[in-house]
């Protein structure tokens, strides 16, 4: 246990299993490819350009992988790469023959096979540089098509530059045999332990994080344009590099060659081993380079006992299609969806090494999160119209450090657009937002996450596809603090199965995870959207106590909005009443409650017909249940 | 001596422990002609691969059927997929020339035959292509590499040839930049008609696979006084779009085209195609040899081939026939290379086939064909001047 300690408390120790994972990965690859290459000549051709593939794949799952967003461009950096590298290394008397029209500055530029792959990788990453600006800046299906033009537009620069490439005509003379078979083996399983430990590193992990739910992550503090612009340069120097070896092994090529079909190629792999993680790309490339080279060898005829089958051509194609329905069929996030063969293997072989993690304290210390300077946030006369519908008519409040506020209100109230305004979802049309006196109405969400206000979402926002310790990890990203996620993860208030996807928890664990996830970011102030939405009594008691715990050990202050006019009475210091986007009561709970006209108001509007958005289960308009 | 000699020993036995190393070629004086054959049964090029190789198929089979070349060499095919795929054709070039092949037969286009090509080179193994037009294509690899088509430029020629000989004096073009043919053969076509004296008073771009061709058309509508020919050797789906909207536009400039074009699709035009002229490899005509030739496809394959590109792959059987004739038994690489390099005067089924003095890439007549109302009607056949073939 004290071993454990030490790890953990070294700023790196998280990337251990990654590193461990990515070794493995790697060791797979080369033990794999060695051994299927020593079995004949004729298949270590085809293993060196499966290795060659799951280079490029490699750089595609650092950005696709992590973003979520699809990549056309890889082999157009492959392109790139291939050209940049040739010429390098094509011999002075073909270059002359084959390229008369070279720039002079690079007729008189030669390289070694060695340097010629660095500048092949260099080339392509300059060109990410340029071609990540929008990608980076866009989302969904746009940055997807994005990725698409990107590739037109390199296919076409190849044609047209034909001083450098000759154009559509093939550019041939790059000697045979340039990168052994060695060497391609050993920059593959480079590049996916690259890749492996990158998926882990605080740009692959916010990245995720981001493309789970963008807002939920900027409520946390986690941004991610500048990584995905990172992931993208990575992505595209992988790809020249893989490009240019892609080139050697050709000999003769043109830009046809890095167009559409190899990228179908390459996003088939992908996507049959599975997008989201490295191992589903290498499963993808031996998978489809499995079924090609057993088909094709079909192809030519064969005899099943007395049955003679003719000759069918395309048999190699059907079957890729084939196994691309089916696998999508069957699997439709491909063969390793959320987990790497790493973490699976790690779940399956009895948890040892996550027990250990949580097994490390009992008990929450919530001293680590106490707040070290009080916080006053404050909405003054703050004023919100959408569609010409008035949601705030100018509220003002205020939540300190150590006190819970309640805010309750008939839905369409206005509670929900105020805690958009105070966490900077949304900006108000006039009225100011301060924290301890100054205006942070400027402010994004992330950098008010980043000041130590903290929000939840009414329909729980958590990153589902990531481990429920993964989510309060990528939280803890911005305060820096390992302590955090380990107090967080092993106390016995927020008990949940740590290591499981986020989208697989029961709900009251989900619930746990979302304030757990709020509380690694250090916050001084968090604003909890219906926490108890969906919860039995008793879940809602055991919250009641665990946020009360909570203020009472680190002095956060919370402003928390429910339904649950029980919850209410029993949790908070303080109510405020929203009515059409105005306060009209304020006060202590049993005084606020008690006043007729809240009650009437309450009886009134639930006998309207409430407007849909809020969660069916949470509602309980009644203020008078279980007090 | 004696350290050297257990440095020579032990590089011997690093060099036969090195599983990855392509067999060494087998006898090469066996009664047996093996030809690796590297074509795409599959994918874009199939469509010129598939009906070549069946036309050598064919005349394999009959070379078999009277024992072999001579009586005695027998000829052994082995067919290997590419799928269209540049990576796959360098793989499964690199498996036939290690399963020991006196020769590699390559696809009908000039890249993968290039990169196939090059291995052939260093393994001194000759190399011909089935039907790549591409004139550079045996210069870019070296002396073991040929092709069986006449070359782009060969092809420009007879088409500038022939406009000068119907009197058209002012030309317009149209190229696309995205393949080595579609670009190349109308550059060539500028060389030779203006070298004869005419005029190209306009050139238009288009992007393969372009549906929409007005402005194309705008371009040839705006040449004053309007060009007498148009030439270009844009195909399917290109050609058929371009041609429907030159007529849609009530414009009845003459068009030339290039092989590419005959196929099928574009008889099957209707009236738009009438008087469609284009230049090819060979052409069909009762009684003639390629006559004869598709009876013998409908016999094995129970329909015609449609192509030129069928008897120009049986032109190949016969150039290999004929090869392994000159070599006198010996089937080594460099024999055969020599033995294919002095062929002159051979008579093809399409054409008569030269290879002396030539690079690789043979010296072919050309056909002028012209459709009409979905026939095609042959105009003649050009036998090139070397001397004024534009270089490649």
């Amino acid at each position: 246990m004290a071993t454990a300690r030490t790890r953990m408390s070294s700023p790196d120790s998280r990337l251990v299993p990654a590193l461990g994972g990515g070794a493995l990965l790697a060791v797979i690859v080369i033990v794999v490819s060695s051994a299927v290459a020593s079995a004949s000549y004729t298949l270590a051709n085809t293993v060196t350009i499966a290795l060659i593939n799951l280079i490029a794949l490699m750089g595609l799952s650092m950005f696709s992988g992590n973003s979520g967003l699809l990549s056309f461009s890889q082999v157009g950096f492959m392109g790139l790469g291939a050209y940049t590298a040739g010429i390098l290394v094509v011999p002075e008397r073909i270059r002359a023959a084959a390229l008369p029209d070279l720039p002079g500055w690079l007729a008189d530029t030669h390289a070694g096979p060695v340097a010629a792959i660095v500048a092949a990788a260099a080339v392509a990453a300059v060109v990410g540089l340029i071609t990540g600006l929008p990608v980076a800046r866009l989302n969904g299906a746009p940055a997807v098509i994005a990725t698409l033009s990107i590739l037109m537009i390199i296919h076409v620069v190849l044609i047209a530059a034909t001083s450098i490439t000759r154009g559509s005509q093939s550019f041939y003379g790059v000697p045979p045999k340039l990168a052994p078979f060695a060497v391609i083996t050993f920059l593959a399983a480079g590049a996916v332990l690259l890749a492996r430990v990158f998926r882990d590193t605080r740009l692959g992990l916010s990245l995720r994080a981001s493309r789970d739910d963008e807002l939920a992550a900027a409520a946390v503090g986690v941004t991610f344009r500048v990584k995905r612009y990172a992931s993208w340069v990575l992505a595209a120097a992988l790809g020249g590099a893989a490009g240019g070896l892609y080139g050697f092994f050709l000999g003769a090529f043109s830009p046809r060659q890095f167009y559409i079909s190899l990228t179908l190629t390459l996003i088939a792999m992908l996507v049959v081993g599975g997008i989201n993680t490295v191992s589903g790309a290498i499963a993808g490339v031996i998978g489809i380079t499995l079924i090609t080279e057993v088909l094709r060898r079909f192809e030519n005829g064969f005899s099943l006992g007395s049955i003679e089958v003719p000759q069918i051509f395309g048999l190699t194609d059907i079957g890729l299609a084939v196994a691309i329905l089916a696998a999508m069929y069957l699997r439709p996030s491909g063969l390793f969806a959320h987990f790497e063969l790493d973490e699976w293997l790690r779940r399956r072989l009895g948890r040892r090494f996550s027990r250990n993690m949580t097994a490390v304290s009992a008990d929450t210390d919530w001293s680590l999160f106490r707040v070290t300077a009080p916080a006053v946030l404050e909405a003054h006369g703050v004023e919100k119209s959408y569609a010409g519908v008035r949601a705030l008519g100018g509220v003002s409040l205020q939540v300190s450090t150590g006190e819970i506020l309640g805010l309750i209100g008939a839905n369409g109230s206005g509670k929900s657009t105020l805690v958009n305004a105070l966490s900077g979802v949304t900006r108000p049309d006039s009225g100011a937002v301060r924290l301890d006196g100054t205006d942070i109405g400027g402010l994004s969400p992330h950098q008010r996450s980043r000041s130590g206000i903290v929000r939840t979402f009414q329909s729980m926002r958590l990153f589902t596809s990531l481990t429920a310790r993964d989510n309060v990890v990528v939280a803890s990203l911005q305060a820096g603090d390992r302590q955090a996620v380990r107090q967080l993860c092993s106390s016995n208030g927020l008990a949940v199965k740590w290591d499981q996807l986020a989208a697989t928890l029961s709900y009251g664990d989900q619930r746990r995870v979302e304030i757990a996830r709020a509380m690694a970011t250090r916050p001084r102030l968090l604003l909890l959207d219906e926490p108890a939405a969906g919860m039995n009594h008793d879940e809602t008691t055991e919250l009641s106590v665990t946020l009360r715990n909570l203020v009472d050990a680190t002095g956060i202050g919370i402003l928390v909005i429910d339904h649950d006019m029980a919850l209410m009475r029993q949790l908070c210091d303080r109510l405020v009443v929203l009515d059409h986007g105005m306060v009209i009561c304020e006060g202590a709970p049993d005084t606020v409650l008690a006043d007729p006209e809240v009650a009437a108001l309450y009886l009134g509007a639930s006998a309207e017909p409430a407007d849909q958005s809020s969660d069916p289960v949470s509602d309980d308009p009644v203020p008078t249940k279980g007090a | 001596m004696k350290r050297t000699l257990t440095a020579c020993l032990t590089s011997a036995l690093l060099l036969a422990g090195c599983s990855a190393a392509p067999p060494e070629n087998q006898d090469t004086t066996s009664d047996e002609l093996v030809i690796g054959v590297v074509t795409a049964q599959s994918g874009a090029l199939a469509p010129y691969d598939q009906p070549a190789l069946r036309g050598l198929q064919i005349r394999v089979d009959e070379i078999n059927a009277e024992n072999g070349v001579d009586g005695k060499t027998k000829i052994r095919l082995i067919v290997k997929d590419t799928r269209s795929d540049a990576a796959q054709s360098s793989i499964v070039a690199q498996e036939l020339l290690g399963e020991g092949v006196n020769l590699l037969v390559t696809p009908c286009d000039a890249d993968p035959s290039i990169a196939a090509g090059q291995l052939a080179q260093a393994a001194s193994i000759p190399a011909i292509s089935l039907c790549a037009s591409t004139p550079t294509l045996p210069g870019s690899v070296g002396d073991f590499m040929f092709s069986n088509f006449p070359g782009d430029n060969l092809q420009a020629w007879a088409a500038a040839d022939y406009a000068k000989d119907q009197g058209f004096r002012r030309a317009f073009v149209l190229k696309s930049p995205d393949s080595a043919y579609t670009n190349a053969l109308p550059e060539y076509f500028v060389k030779a008609f203006t070298a004869m004296g005419g005029e190209v008073v306009g050139q238009a771009d288009y992007s393969m696979g372009q549906q929409n061709f007005d402005a194309v058309i705008s371009r040839i509508r705006a040449v004053s006084p309007p060009p007498d020919v148009i030439e270009t050797a844009a195909y399917e789906p290109d050609f058929p779009a371009f041609l429907k909207a030159l007529r849609g536009a009530g414009l009845t400039t003459p068009v030339i085209g290039a092989d590419a074009i005959d196929t099928p699709t574009t008889l099957a035009l209707g009236e738009i195609a009438n008087g469609v002229v284009f230049t090819t490899a060979g052409v069909q005509e009762p009684g003639n040899p390629v006559d004869e030739f598709e009876q013998k496809y409908i016999a094995k394959y129970g329909e015609p081939s449609g192509t030129v590109y069928a008897p120009v792959g049986y032109d190949l059987g016969l150039i290999i026939e004929a090869a392994t004739k000159n070599a006198n038994g010996d089937l080594s690489g460099p024999s055969l290379r020599d033995a294919i390099a002095s062929i002159k005067d051979l008579q093809g089924i399409t054409s008569p086939i030269t290879y002396e003095g030539t690079d690789g890439m043979p010296i072919r007549n050309s056909f002028l064909v012209r459709i009409d109302n979905g026939a095609r009607v042959a105009l003649g056949e050009v036998t090139p001047d070397p001397a004024q073939v534009p270089a490649p």
